[in-house]
């Protein structure tokens, strides 16, 4: 039961780390400038705070870091906001970025590093964000900023309910 | 393998996945006219290859990882044209309908499915607890990292360099991997020599394969390719008719070379900047630059502002073969977003004309929202105008030119629309204290012979009434009219 637990968890994580990242790259290349500058800090943001959060991974980490990742993706969306077209704000919305790589980070690192078999955990959360870059791409399109406002927390609430937890060896 | 081995293959497997992301998504949906559900295709068919990895990492033996392997090298190397060559031959012999599919297969399998076998293939095989899985995941990001870093630093240099450090990470790779079972210790010295020849060949390849490409997509007799590139931000390619014309395609899209496209700078352009003669006119775009020229011939002044320097380079080079822009006035140029430029200049203009693309991606529909709109006009003058295409006509609108004009009338208070006869799209003019009406605006035609249809304010508030103007929250008709675009381009058929 644990183990099936975590597959669903594996692909819904994966649709969450879709959507937060098409939500960062929409708020930073519509509010903030879409230069090429933007599209690699974020790519570079979320990458290092996904090795990040490799190493820090840790039982107690792997159940906050849903809510953590979620306030990261809104302190983006405000900070964007509010700082619209100010390039001195990229650093700093780099760090909320790198917060939310650094979950996925977390995720990977306890949940593949004790599953009976690593390549079913890159698999599921690999399908997962496949089918989050269309869930995301059909949800803005339709719902618009309420596909922001709403997607994020379902899915990370999901996640939480389903509870995964790395099986003991 | 060892530790060593294992974090070296992994570094240049996240090194060519992040080089092959920023390449290849570009291709392929350039070759599927790139709206944003091109892209989208395209993206997840990439990352799907993934999963293809991971599904058969741990079922195949070294011998058929070795073959693999070798398969993959070979299609890496024939990646940059291949695509194009497979369009070109499909749309000849009529099978249009197939595109799509071999792309999305390009995708995941050209893409990520080799790359992906590694990772979850070396953990298994390092003993448990031997070395950790975060150990070989950090390395294989960096190796993402650095692709990332290589690609945007190189990002002027010739992108056969670039791909042929590709290349030699795949036969890296190889070598350290399924060496043993393909050439031993002399994997890389016989795999070399063929990277080396694509490397020296790739400019012919990369020209032979767009013009032929772009021959057969684009119905034309004969065709040589005069420039054909990746910039950081979209597909740019420049060829030459039998007649001479030549034609600027940037994502598939053609910005340049028609007769309709002439009518395009008339219209977007020299139009409202008659109507405010020696003003101050904004450019967003930059193309072939003959926008800027029709502005000059009534402007003080003519900027430029377009995001992909490299599209500007082309364009002076290729298209106007040295010739600066806009001569007869003083001009300019800015490398930036243009909503950025729009919302921070301290410029005032008398004429913003939009000389882009229509809202088929979400980033240049940004470019069509009620908040640029806003931004647009603080940049004004008093009477300063803003000239937009509608992306279709207007008479019978399509969601595009209706929604567009929306928006136009919902930031300002007046908006003209012109539509010309037989052409492919309508054009707006927006203004709160427009200098002009719709009497100068139909001399300014029939001074030109151009047959159009214009109206008016009252007129254009009539035909949107009901329609809700494009802002940042919604942008649903760039997914709608993407898929419309894609059906029709591929699967709908042709009338003889």
């Amino acid at each position: 039961m644990t183990f099936a637990r975590n597959r669903v968890a594996a692909f819904g994580a994966g649709i969450l780390f879709a959507v937060l990242q098409f939500g960062f790259f929409f708020f930073v290349q519509a509010e903030v400038s879409a230069t090429v500058v933007s599209y690699f800090s974020v790519t570079a943001a979320w990458l290092v705070g996904l090795i990040a959060g490799l190493w820090i991974a840790n039982d107690r980490l792997l159940k906050l870091a849903p809510f953590a990742a979620l306030a990261a993706f809104y302190a983006v969306w405000l900070l964007t906001h509010l700082l619209t077209f100010s390039a001195a704000a990229i650093p700093v919305i780099a760090l909320f970025v790198a917060a939310g790589g650094a979950y996925a980070g977390v995720f990977f690192q306890q949940m593949a590093t004790r599953a009976p078999d690593v390549r079913l955990v890159l698999l599921d959360e690999n399908n997962g964000f496949v089918i989050g870059i269309v869930v995301a791409l059909a949800g803005f399109a339709t719902f618009g900023f309420f596909f922001f406002a709403v997607a994020p927390p379902v899915i990370a609430a999901g996640l939480v309910a389903l509870r995964p937890r790395a099986v003991a060896p | 393998m060892s530790v060593r081995r294992a974090r070296t293959v992994l570094v240049l497997c996240g090194f060519n996945v992040a080089i092959l992301q920023l390449f290849l998504v570009k291709e392929l949906s350039s070759l599927l006219l790139a709206a944003e559900v091109a892209l989208t295709l395209v993206t997840t068919a990439y990352f799907a290859g993934f999963s293809v990895g991971y599904v058969v990492a741990h079922r195949l033996s070294p011998q058929t990882l070795a073959r693999i392997g070798l398969a993959a090298f070979f299609l890496h190397l024939a990646l940059p044209f291949l695509p194009r060559a497979v369009v070109g031959l499909f749309h000849d012999w009529g099978l249009r309908a197939f595109v799509p599919f071999v792309l999305v297969g390009v995708a995941v399998f050209g893409g990520t499915a080799f790359y992906s076998i590694f990772l979850p293939r070396l953990v298994e095989r390092a003993a448990a607890g031997a070395v950790p899985f975060r150990i070989y995941m950090t390395f294989e990001v960096i190796g993402m990292l650095s692709g990332l870093v290589v690609m945007f630093i190189a990002s002027k240099a010739p992108f056969a360099i670039v791909y042929a450090a590709s290349a030699a990470a795949f036969i890296t790779i190889l070598h350290l991997t399924t060496g043993p079972h393909v050439f031993g210790r002399a994997t890389a010295a016989v795999l070399a020599p063929f990277a080396l020849v694509q490397a020296l060949a790739f400019e012919q390849l990369d020209f032979a394969s767009t013009a032929y490409a772009y021959r057969n997509i684009y119905d034309f007799k004969e065709l040589r390719t005069v420039e054909s590139a990746h910039s950081l931000y979209q597909r740019i390619a420049v060829v030459q008719a039998k007649s001479g014309t030549r034609f600027l395609y940037l994502d598939g899209f053609q910005h340049f070379g028609s007769s309709d496209l002439s009518r395009f700078n008339d219209l977007i352009a020299g139009l409202p900047s008659s109507m405010n003669s020696l003003g101050s006119v904004l450019i967003v775009g930059s193309g072939s630059f003959f926008a800027a020229d029709r502005a000059s011939e009534t402007a003080a002044r003519v900027m430029n502002v377009e995001i992909d320097e490299r599209v500007a380079e082309i364009g002076l080079r290729d298209l106007r073969r040295g010739k600066r822009p806009a001569e007869k006035a003083a001009w300019s140029m800015e490398v930036d977003d243009a909503k950025h430029f729009v919302a921070t200049t301290a410029e005032r203009f008398d004429v913003i004309a939009m000389d882009i693309a229509g809202p088929f991606q979400f980033q240049v529909a940004l470019l069509y929202t009620r908040e640029f709109y806003e931004a647009a006009k603080r940049a004004l003058t008093p009477r300063g105008v803003v000239a937009v295409q509608l992306s279709g006509g207007f008479a019978t609108p399509g969601p595009n030119a209706t929604r567009i004009a929306a928006t136009l009338n919902s930031v300002f208070r007046e908006v003209f629309v012109v539509d010309p006869h037989g052409g492919d799209t309508a054009f707006a003019y927006a203004s709160d204290a427009p200098g002009f009406g719709v009497r100068e605006i139909i001399a300014w035609l029939d001074a030109r012979s151009i047959k159009a249809r214009v109206y008016g304010a009252d007129d254009v508030r009539l035909k949107v009434r009901a329609t809700p103007p494009f802002s940042k929250g919604s942008m649903d008709t760039v997914v709608v009219e993407g898929l419309k675009r894609l059906w029709n381009r591929f699967f709908r058929a042709r009338r003889p």
